[in-house]
């Protein structure tokens, strides 16, 4: 049931993905001032917003774990931000690669910028923190705390270009200020949506392994107890 | 300018796709390998029980 839904997920998303990017690639036109490389903003814009949404989904499973002491949560809050990583790398990429046709630079340390890699960064030390604590519910405990605390740079990300008094390299915000042309917008709602089935498909396939390591983790100890 | 700005779209999309089939690569090779442990211990647990 779960390979079952794991798959329709993936494939679903898959499909909405490279049919979207038919549209973005034949049918679109380019952006006006930047031409062809000004549609990367259908990938790095749904990357991030997709990233964000499965933090947000970890920093929720961290507070239920911190509460219950449910290792469920756990589960959830690290596959989650494992998933969450890739796509936040999708966006540092497809951003240095764009800046380096506009800008003619690969990277800036501007606010914006310097904070989403610091949420790359933080949530990397998440990752790489787990395997270092042997015991099961520290290393729970630490986790949702780092990844409450990682969290509050992700506000830090989304004001970066919003704030009055800080100049950043990065485009001033144009999805709620009506800087995003009608036609644009399917593509880009398209593909946050694929990207998310996508991203589910990999949350669950990482969740079931997260559960088979708990299993063996228990078969080492009750081998060791014999 | 065009041409360039066609190509890095292209190396975009692709380091995007990289980036999402080498993490699925990942996971498939992660999965084998806890699967094949998990086989292994529980093997090791009915041999013991015997």
């Amino acid at each position: 049931m779960r390979d079952k839904a794991i798959f329709t997920l993936g494939a679903l998303g898959a499909l909405l993905m490279a049919w979207n990017m038919h549209t973005i690639f034949v049918t679109l036109a380019g952006e006006a001032m930047q031409g062809q490389i000004g549609k990367m903003f259908f990938i790095h814009v749904p990357a991030a917003i997709t990233a964000y949404s499965f933090y947000a989904v970890a920093v929720v499973c961290s507070i239920a774990f911190l509460f219950t002491k449910n290792f469920k949560y756990d589960s959830i809050a690290v596959s989650s931000i494992e998933v969450a990583q890739v796509f936040t790398l999708v966006n540092l990429v497809t951003g240095s690669l764009w800046g380096h046709i506009i800008w003619g630079i690969w990277w800036t340390w501007d606010l914006r910028l310097t904070s989403q890699f610091m949420c790359f960064m933080l949530y990397l030390g998440y990752l790489l923190m787990r395997p270092a604590i042997a015991e099961a519910t520290q290393r729970a405990t630490m986790s949702a705390i780092l990844a409450i605390f990682a969290a509050a740079d992700i506000p830090l990300v989304v004001m970066a270009i919003r704030l009055h008094n800080v100049r950043t390299q990065h485009p001033a915000p144009v999805l709620e200020t009506g800087g995003v042309d009608a036609s644009w917008w399917p593509p880009l709602l398209i593909g946050y949506v694929a990207f998310m089935l996508i991203a589910s498909a990999l949350v669950m396939v990482r969740l079931r392994q997260e559960t088979v390591t708990r299993e063996i983790d228990s078969l080492r100890r009750e081998l060791h107890a014999i | 300018m065009d041409a360039i700005n066609q190509t890095f779209l292209f190396y975009g999309y692709s380091a995007a796709w990289i980036i999402v089939f080498g993490f699925i690569l990942i996971l498939v090779r992660r999965g084998q390998r806890i699967d094949h442990e998990l086989m292994r211990l529980k093997s090791l647990m009915e041999e013991k029980e015997k």
